[in-house]
């Protein structure tokens, strides 16, 4: 833990792997709210499909 | 360094407790250390988000006036610790690890802070976060203001969120032990990946007064620490009914382990497939071990399963209208374009057309599985699973899109247990249990709401018979 930490190594920690991450986000904002929007509908009808019997209310007043 | 040796920046509460009451130590010199090491270490791993050097100071000399006239308030008197970002801090910019929030300041301390204050710990300053704990769904581990949360063990690797910097500085003895949160694997990720001993509360046990809301029914706080018993120190502190959170039990917590059942008595649930077919190929001779650890506690090992419900999409759907609701503001005014990762604002923004409907089922079955976990947990006392299915993550790796194993199991086992313990609001006890690929890996005990003792119980045990949770990260991956 001691070593000491070079402006070169901190530079590879970092900033390499966040201008690859950047770089792999292709997808401008538009693209990527709509993807966002379509993966919320989806979730939603998957919801649905799952049946909840009738008299099941909410885990409103959350307790655990 | 000023003073300790680096094996003694390892030290668990317990250990520095009896130092402290020794007088072999005073407080201030406690502090100074611990400062100077959080503010030269901390950057390394991205983990310091505000030094607060001044303040602990002068608490520590405070502190060490009492020990002086032998006023003894608490476990945690005179013990450094950091805190998530998250959490607020009279005076001092709370930025919740996102640039929109980079200059907020709060009047007020949370209560966890002041309840750890009145007991005489030592804040030496706040630790990193992911941004808005991650709510709006991000793909990277740089979704942070303080960059991405690098790990002790390993530099090229992830410490895990949302509580990156609480996760990293424990691990890297940057603090003795640190607060962090959780609405969805936030504390038991990031202590499962650094190595270290992370416990999440039942929900309502730890006021979220003073602490960012991203979920009001799924957020908790708790201790992220070297050991069990250290969590079962730290969280006596700071659990307690408060007026101020809506959330709040109203219940105090009293760390007592030695009256929680006896192991040989206890029931431990576990699914077979978590170990050998969920879990990442070189995980599993970790996790194996860890199951005959477990039984050598005395503990009884039986076959459990959950029932086939959506656990993931009810979590994600419930954090999305609750999350996307809370930040309306943020979203509506445009500055949540300023975050860093813009798959997290698209979230954000998607969540604000969540159906009612959509919102009202996750929630209607999130009653089943609360009425589900209690049928459990009348067969068995704690169930066991992996922390997670493999080690950290490389930084660079999209954290979306990474199968645990290929194919899946048909088999589901206990796969869901993290989003099934959250939406049940259950208590859950991280402990390192070996490494794959050099990294550390960890189990996760869940227990019925308000049974921290029985998980504490069975979590020291097992900490008595291995030594992953006293193992310290490689000085050449630091």
């Amino acid at each position: 833990m001691d070593e000491k930490l070079t402006r070169r190594k901190l530079a590879k920690a970092i900033l390499v792997p966040a201008a690859v991450a950047a770089a792999q986000t292709t997808e401008g904002p538009g693209e990527l709210l709509k993807a966002a929007k379509e993966a919320k509908r989806r979730n939603g009808v998957d919801l649905a499909k799952f049946q909840v019997p009738m008299a099941t209310e909410p885990a409103f007043v959350f307790k655990p | 360094m000023p003073g300790l040796t680096e094996a003694e920046y390892f030290s668990t509460v317990a250990q520095w407790r009896a130092r402290l009451k020794a007088r072999e130590i005073s407080a201030v010199e406690l502090a100074k250390a611990f400062c100077a090491r959080l503010e030269a270490l901390g950057p390394r791993y991205n983990a310091l988000a505000l030094p607060l050097t001044k303040r602990a100071l002068g608490r520590a000399k405070d502190v060490d006036g009492d020990i002086k006239r032998d006023r003894w308030r608490s476990a945690l008197q005179g013990i450094p610790f950091g805190l998530k970002d998250l959490l607020s801090v009279a005076g001092f910019p709370t930025t919740w690890g996102a640039k929109p929030y980079a200059a907020q300041v709060f009047k007020n301390d949370a209560t966890v802070v002041s309840k750890l204050d009145s007991a005489g710990a030592v804040l030496t300053g706040k630790l990193s976060m992911v941004e808005l704990a991650g709510g709006g769904g991000y793909r990277y581990p740089a979704a942070s203001l303080f960059g991405p949360g690098l790990n002790p063990w390993d530099l090229g690797r992830w410490s895990g969120g949302s509580s990156s910097g609480s996760g990293s500085a424990v691990a890297a003895g940057l603090v003795p032990f640190a607060i962090g949160s959780e609405t969805w694997g936030s504390i038991l990720t990031p202590a499962a990946y650094c190595g270290i001993t992370g416990l999440r509360p039942t929900y309502g046990y730890v006021s979220r007064n003073g602490a960012m809301a991203l979920s009001w029914t799924m957020d908790k706080i708790g201790p992220m620490c070297r050991s069990a018993e250290d969590c079962g120190l730290v969280l006596q502190v700071i659990a307690g009914g408060d007026s101020d959170d809506p959330g709040s039990s109203g219940k105090s917590f009293y760390f007592a382990p030695q009256y929680a059942r006896k192991l040989a008595d206890l029931r431990v649930g576990y699914a077979e497939v978590d170990f050998n077919g969920w879990a990442e190929p070189a995980a599993r001779p970790a996790f194996e071990k860890a199951l005959t650890m477990l039984r050598e506690t005395g503990v009884k090992l039986v076959k459990a399963e959950l029932p086939e419900t959506p656990y993931g999409l009810a979590a994600g759907a419930i954090i999305a209208a609750e999350g996307s609701a809370i930040f309306e503001p943020l979203i509506e005014s445009g500055k949540v374009d300023e975050l860093a990762d813009k798959n997290q604002a698209a979230g954000l923004k998607a969540g604000l057309d969540l159906s009612a409907k959509d919102y009202l089922k996750a929630m209607r079955i999130r009653t089943l599985v609360q009425q589900a976990m209690r049928k459990i947990f009348a067969e068995v006392d704690v169930l066991v699973s992996p922390a997670r299915f493999g080690p950290a993550s490389k930084i660079g790796d999209r954290l979306d899109a990474r199968p645990p194993v290929n194919p899946l199991p048909k088999d589901r086992g206990m796969s869901d247990l993290g989003a099934a313990g959250n939406l049940a609001g259950l208590p859950a006890l991280c402990l390192p249990c070996g490494f794959a690929e050099e990294l550390p890996v960890a189990i996760q005990l869940v227990g019925r709401a308000f049974s921290e003792n029985t998980l504490l119980a069975v979590g020291m045990a097992f900490q008595e018979r291995t030594d992953w949770h006293k193992r310290t990260p490689p000085k050449s991956a630091a």
